[in-house]
């Protein structure tokens, strides 16, 4: 499949009076203007929100306290590969897959595992400033797709859901593919891939979905360039 | 500058009932070293903190955190102090490293590095974490925090929490209460080892830091050299290190009382282990409890050398 054959769009809540705004996202691998985008601007969000949680005598948020620049200066993991989804100048997102992990539904097959799916600051709601952008996650969750048949992978993804509320959203969207996106489903027990010097074992006590390739397919399809 | 690109017509995915309200994160969360974040809070009327205090606020924070590593890796020995003896592994995974500064902020972002390190007690290996590291720091602040209180096993003793807290870790926070009231009105550490947002910060101010105080001046007020008897049964014995420990019940009462001892006493009370005896030796007391006998005779209930 082509990358060209596809446009990966998310919709801007901000209104207008023409009906809703569907940006499209430029997502390319991890590189120096990201790194530093995390460092400056998305830390400065994250800074800002603390500061106000810590004001307020909140306590702060799980998408305060990630380390984005530490990750993000880090070196890939052999199989890994890092994404970030621009809309000109701003970094609305990124997207961690890794290569290689072997299929839970479909034994002696790999899927491409989506590790890490995050939305930047400036699209989450908060009581300082407003969502810019819906369906970063899903458009990303696409674009993985894309990867596993590029990749060989027959468009099978895996993933564990990060919380509550990321398990939520996924079972949502799989009610809205007819229950048909994630057929394999088991509540806990899947290790996540490690990071060398990580000392825990990753997503054990997580819910681990795994994507069917026809289901799956028909979420790509929804990105097709016309 | 540049410009989003914007679809023109609506994309097949709209039709289909999306986008979905997304949460922040949907994948796995992103690997998190455990931090130990410290906010300053300056004297009211001061917007400025010496350059020599943030430094020795650093230098306390650091040594904190190497004594909680110590005990993370080792257990508690109430004599410990030089951190300049700790294994050079425990203090690798014990470093603080400090991340950018947050701009009109007093937070001093310290985070360890997610490493891992072997040590070995008493012939047992066991690995030594940086989480497990963060971990003890809290547990040990949490001890001497002015309204801790614990109850041991033996719940008709009501146990001092700092009785077996190593003293370097006190001093520490004893010095670090000399710094307040001048630039500093309190320091607040924020122990995180998840990106699940933790408990509340632990504030050491003025209170704490006479807590440290008070710890320190109920070790100094201990008498010793007094010669005492206990009858109990010998629970442990680590001949490498010259201690031991005496389960001693005198009616409804159970103590346990730590022994030291010198290598003419190690056979002995080898030969003795698990058994009832009776120990005599030098006593040290801290607030009338005995917290050490120095064992120089170890015998028989039924053949008491002397009267004690």
């Amino acid at each position: 499949m082509n990358l060209a054959d596809y446009e990966f769009s998310v919709q801007e809540v901000a209104a207008s009076d023409d009906g809703p705004r569907f940006p499209v996202l430029d997502i390319r691998p991890q590189d120096k203007q990201a790194v530093e985008f995390f460092a400056s601007v998305w830390s400065r969000c994250q800074q800002a929100h603390t500061s106000y949680d810590a004001a307020s005598s909140r306590p702060p948020k799980g998408w305060c306290r990630w380390q984005v620049t530490q990750w993000a200066k880090s070196d890939p993991l052999e199989g890994q590969h890092r994404y970030a989804a621009w809309l000109g100048d701003v970094l609305v997102g990124f997207l961690n897959v890794r290569l290689g992990f072997p299929s839970r539904a479909t034994p002696g097959t790999e899927v491409v595992y989506v590790e890490h799916v995050a939305t930047a600051p400036g699209n989450i709601l908060t009581p300082l400033w407003g969502r810019r952008l819906i369906g970063v996650g899903t458009a990303l969750l696409a674009y993985s797709v894309l990867e596993s048949v590029n990749r060989g992978c027959g468009g099978r993804v895996g993933l564990h859901a990060a919380d509550g509320d990321a398990e939520a959203f996924y079972l949502a969207l799989n009610r809205r593919f007819g229950e048909q996106l994630f057929l394999h489903r088991e509540q806990h027990g899947v290790p996540a891939p490690r990071h060398p010097r990580q000392t825990n074992e990753p997503g054990l006590d997580q819910v681990y979905l795994e994507g069917e390739p026809s289901g799956c397919l028909t979420l790509l399809e929804g990105y097709r360039r016309d | 500058m540049t410009e989003p690109r914007y679809r023109t017509t609506p994309p097949r995915w709209a039709t289909a009932g999306l986008p979905l309200p997304e949460p922040a994160a949907l994948g796995t969360p992103l690997p998190f070293a455990p931090r130990l974040p410290t906010r300053i809070h300056p004297l009211r009327d001061q917007h400025l903190i010496p350059a020599p205090v943030l430094r020795d606020l650093i230098d306390h924070t650091q040594r904190l955190v190497f004594i909680a590593a110590q005990v993370a890796a080792f257990g508690q020995n109430p004599d410990f102090s030089d951190v300049r003896t700790i294994d050079k592994n425990v203090q690798r995974v014990a470093t603080l490293n400090i991340s950018p500064f947050a701009e009109g902020s007093f937070v001093i972002p310290a985070e360890l590095e997610d490493l891992s390190a072997t040590v070995t007690d008493r012939g047992e290996s066991r690995e030594l974490t940086a989480t497990a590291v963060v971990n003890s720091f809290s547990d040990l602040m949490a001890a001497l925090a002015p309204a801790a209180t614990s109850e041991t096993a033996l719940p008709a003793i009501r146990r001092d929490p700092t009785a077996g807290m190593p003293i370097g870790f006190i001093q520490t926070v004893e010095d670090i209460g000399k710094m307040l009231g001048r630039h500093i009105e309190r320091v607040d550490y924020l122990a995180e080892t998840g990106p699940v947002p933790a408990g509340r910060p632990v504030s050491v101010d003025r209170a704490f830091a006479q807590r440290a105080t008070d710890a320190l001046n109920a070790r100094k007020v201990s008498s010793q050299g007094q010669i005492v008897e206990r009858t109990g049964r010998l629970v442990s014995l680590d001949l490498q290190r010259r201690r031991g420990r005496l389960e001693v019940v005198e009616g409804d009462r159970r103590e346990s009382v730590p022994v030291v001892f010198d290598q003419s006493m190690q056979l002995p009370l080898a030969r003795r282990m698990g058994q009832l005896v009776v120990v005599v030796g030098e006593g040290t007391f801290q607030r009338g409890r005995l917290a050490s006998l120095l064992a120089l005779h170890v015998g028989d209930p039924e053949d008491i050398p002397f009267d004690a």
